[in-house]
């Protein structure tokens, strides 16, 4: 992001120090554009819905929230060569309210799934990567803050200030016949993964447009091989799971859905 | 690409700016500015936080904040409430219950000493990686300070002094991350190292030990520094020191287990971090419970009390003999060296209170 905002300086910079700068810019003169990347999250084929069952592996789930952070966005086109939004940090989120530090205050219910992205140059894009977590850089550093990343929004609880990180992701609700309580959270640096999608029909970015791409995102592939009736709380002190949680979302859980 | 450029369109301002002080101040009336933290001869070089560096105006708030009560939900702790100055910054009471609900804590507070250096972790198991993340947990914690963040905010606002301190420290409103920042840069200030001890091995004319504190020191280096490392005296990692030979305790988030909690590796089981001992002889009781409430309990533990367990510290069982072979006299006079590491400039030092 950092990049981009500071293009006017730069630029303005760059007459005045001329002889400083040895990077060639050509780049500046580019076209740029906005793009949306929206986060569609179901389950299988049906539309995600909080307190609503679903058959997850032959039980039946219902949901209080799914959140999860995505960051370090990069494009790539057709020659390779990646366009990156450094520092990116956006909280996807379906959920209902959230008691923050124990219930001192409320994180309001919210659903969203779709950021902006400004100044992103005209072409065709035929990879996207992101990343489901917190880069070490500031996850190992609260006071460090970049895009959204926040204490107060109840990705950091008490347990996991103890234990200096983010929450990376976290999906909570129950199995609806036992009523047993699910939480699935991953976290801490180990697994921090880097998701990347090749989009068959290339993401076409053009000036005065609304460019739009659309991922699924499967929340039964964020479970896909973990047994929660054996584990119904997949936390810190579940370390294989959890990375297998992670694995999961690296390899599964993301896929394309549209590209406009 | 674009950034190299920025940066270096920055450098050249600096350059030139640096080039405007040099040509016009004279060199008659320069001073050496007063450093922001000092640093005895036989310590490692101070280390700085590359994203929150030390300044005036940032250890000043941070000082203020540290005091400061309004950081409690219910107004009536402060970080000082736990962590006192005369005390080497703990509270002299085992497992506290000063927090906000009232509930007794489960870890004894630390003492607050050469924190600049303690690179490996902080809590006693290691779990926080910074002095600035470190903060928000007992700022937030129910039995700690819960102070609503969000609130805090406002609060501080409200005292008009703060919005101009904030902006002195760190150009910037008040905000979560400069409270925890400046807190942060005040406790790397707090560097003790001008005890008897120091001054004995700076070879400093009141360095003086006499016979009894000279023989302790013998038997701290035979067996005490491999863990509690010169100058230090902590190697900043974490043992297992035989208090317990029994770790499936899970309750309260693992908190009885150790660096375990931290790690999940059963070699973790029942270690915790090694404290200093500089001033040991104020930050009673001991261990990450405060089990012990003097001295001779603790090389008591060490002598009859050390319990085996796979993950204990392999300097408490040599020649399939647990704990530490000391005489009573010998005992008396560890003591008498652990008290040569009492720093009286540090517990009475003006800048940190």
């Amino acid at each position: 992001m950092k990049t981009f905002k500071n293009i006017a300086l730069t630029l303005l910079s760059s007459t005045l120090f001329f002889a400083c700068s040895s990077d060639d810019d050509n780049n500046t003169t580019q076209a740029k554009a906005n793009a949306n990347v929206t986060f569609d999250a179901r389950v299988g084929s049906a539309d995600f819905a909080l307190d609503t069952p679903y058959t997850i592996n032959g039980t039946s789930y219902q949901f209080d929230g799914l959140r999860y952070w995505v960051g370090n966005v990069e494009f790539v086109n057709a020659n390779n060569e990646t366009v990156a939004f450094e520092d990116s940090y956006f909280l996807m989120e379906e959920t209902k309210a959230v008691a923050v530090q124990e219930g001192d205050f409320t994180y309001p219910a919210k659903k969203r799934e779709t950021f902006g992205l400004n100044n992103l140059p005209v072409g065709n894009y035929t990879k996207i990567r992101f990343t489901v977590g917190v880069d070490a850089v500031y996850n190992d550093n609260l006071s460090l803050q970049a895009g959204e990343l926040s204490q107060l929004n109840g990705m950091t609880n008490i347990s996991w200030m103890w234990h200096t990180s983010y929450i990376f992701s976290s999906l909570k609700g129950k199995n609806t016949a036992s009523n047993q309580a699910i939480t699935v959270e991953t976290g801490l640096n180990a697994n921090y993964r880097t998701v990347e999608i090749t989009l068959a029909t290339p993401f076409e970015v053009k000036a005065n447009q609304v460019n739009t791409l659309g991922l699924n995102v499967d929340v039964a592939k964020i479970v896909d091989g973990i047994d929660l009736a054996a584990t119904p709380t997949v936390s810190a002190s579940t370390p294989t799971v959890m990375s297998a949680v992670a694995n999961n979302f690296r390899d599964k859980v993301f896929s394309v859905k549209s590209v406009e | 690409m674009k950034n190299n450029q920025f940066n270096k369109i920055q450098c050249g301002f600096l350059g030139l700016l640096t080039f405007a002080f040099i040509s016009c101040s004279g060199d008659d009336d320069y001073q050496e500015p007063k450093p922001l933290v000092e640093v005895p001869d036989n310590f490692p070089s101070f280390i700085d936080s590359q994203t929150n560096p030390l300044s005036k105006d940032g250890i000043a708030l941070g000082k203020k904040l540290f005091y400061d009560k309004t950081l409690s939900g219910n107004n009536n702790v402060s970080c000082a409430s736990c962590h006192l100055p005369e005390l080497a910054f703990s509270d002299g009471v085992a497992l506290s219950n000063v927090g906000v609900s009232g509930n007794q804590l489960h870890r004894n507070a630390p003492a607050l000493i050469n924190l600049a250096w303690a690179t490996n972790g902080l809590f006693w198991d290691g779990g926080s990686t910074n002095l600035e993340s470190q903060a928000f947990a007992p700022l937030s914690h129910p039995d700690e300070m819960f102070q609503n963040l969000n609130q805090l905010i406002q609060e501080l606002e409200a005292k008009t002094e703060y919005i101009t301190l904030f902006q002195k420290a760190f150009g910037q409103p008040v905000s979560q991350t400069g409270i925890v920042k400046a807190l942060a840069q005040f406790q790397r200030t707090l560097v003790s190292g001008n005890s008897k001890y120091d001054k004995f091995v700076r070879n400093e004319a009141d360095g003086i030990l006499n016979e009894a504190e000279l023989d302790g020191l013998a038997l701290a280096e035979q067996f005490c520094f491999s863990c509690h490392q010169t100058p230090l005296l902590t190697d900043n990692q974490y043992h297992n020191n035989g208090l317990d030979d029994d770790f499936s305790n899970t309750a309260f988030e693992g908190m009885l287990q150790g660096r375990y909690r931290v790690t999940n590796d059963i070699n973790d089981l029942g270690k915790f971090k090694t404290p200093t001992l500089r001033n040991i002889e104020k930050t009673a009781p001991y261990m990450h419970d405060g089990r012990f409430s003097t001295l001779e309990e603790v090389i008591d533990h060490y002598r009859f009390g050390v319990k085996n367990s796979p993950s204990l510290a392999s300097q408490l069982n040599q020649n399939n003999t647990l704990g530490i072979p000391l005489s009573q006299t010998e005992k008396n006079n560890l003591i008498a060296f652990l008290k040569t590491l009492t720093d009286e400039e540090f517990l009475n030092n003006p800048r940190f209170k």
